[in-house]
């Protein structure tokens, strides 16, 4: 492989990590989070039909 | 809740026993741009799920329970109609959190459906009434029809509910269109029309529409 050649696979590769780094990752809502519900009336319609208990988070601020 | 518990896969995992409802009482934080199913949307960067705005609407439920001052965070845990069952004050380290889950779920006896199989049908049904409620009639319709196949019968009446409705402001404006056309108001029957057949294309009226812009536009060439 040329001189050149090395640096222009180098300039892609750089240009691909910064590509890379820029772009928005991937949500981690489907399996590393607590699935919180959107709305009151979805949670109890939920909670009803599951036959499930429902926990309400009260919290301020980033705690 | 500890900050550290949120991500720990444990309480994620008991978690999918539950309904989980975030009464963040205020914004202070941010968010973050995700990709989800190849789409970006903007999340909280503390209840990855939902978008600020989503928490900001259920911020007011923990005062539903809690009257005048409390000490942040609470723990406040329902039976399925939303009575309260007991609560816990202060930040609840894993361990701890689980057992308050399984009192929680002790109290509430029975089968229980699993989320997954909640959510195969109610996903649906929710981004149907959302899109209805946005006036966005041709989504709605596919949600509400695929909610429709779902087996969990209240969700099935309401997703006929909701059908009935779309059907329902689907003849409305198709009456209009029908008189607006017989009028002889075309233009004004003509995008009424145009939108119908496009917005309810799956139904009757959308297909009943198609066929009345196709002779108005027979009867606009044949001029």
């Amino acid at each position: 492989m040329t001189r050149s050649a090395r640096l222009l696979l180098a300039i892609l590769g750089l240009l691909t990590v910064e590509a890379s780094a820029r772009a928005p990752q991937e949500s981690p809502a489907a399996s590393k989070s607590i699935l919180w519900s959107r709305t009151w009336d979805g949670a109890l319609r939920e909670a009803k039909i599951r036959n499930t208990p429902i926990y309400i988070l009260v919290s301020i601020g980033e705690g | 809740m500890e900050s550290s518990t949120l991500p720990d896969a444990s309480v994620i995992s008991a978690t999918a026993d539950l309904v989980s409802v975030a009464s963040h009482v205020d914004n202070d934080h941010s968010s973050v741009e995700v990709v989800e199913n190849g789409v970006k949307v903007r999340r909280c960067t503390i209840y990855p799920n939902l978008k600020c705005e989503d928490h900001v609407r259920t911020s007011e439920v923990g005062m539903k329970y809690i009257k005048g001052r409390f000490a942040a965070p609470v723990s406040i845990w329902c039976d399925p109609l939303g009575k309260e069952l007991f609560r816990r004050s202060g930040f609840r380290q894993p361990d701890v959190f689980l057992e308050d889950a399984k009192s929680a779920l002790d109290k509430v006896p029975g089968k229980r459906i699993p989320k997954a199989d909640y959510d195969r049908q109610a996903v649906p049904l929710e981004e149907a009434e959302e899109a209805l409620s946005a006036g966005k009639y041709r989504k709605a319709i596919e949600g509400f029809t695929a909610a429709l196949k779902g087996e969990i019968e209240p969700l099935r009446k309401a997703a006929e509910n909701g059908m009935t409705g779309v059907k329902r402001t689907g003849e409305g404006m198709l009456a209009r269109g029908r008189t607006a056309a017989e009028s002889n108001r075309k233009d004004q029957a003509r995008e009424l029309l145009a939108l119908i057949a496009t917005e309810f294309a799956a139904l009757d009226c959308g297909r009943e529409a198609a066929d009345i812009l196709k002779k108005l536009d027979e009867g606009k060439s044949g001029k």
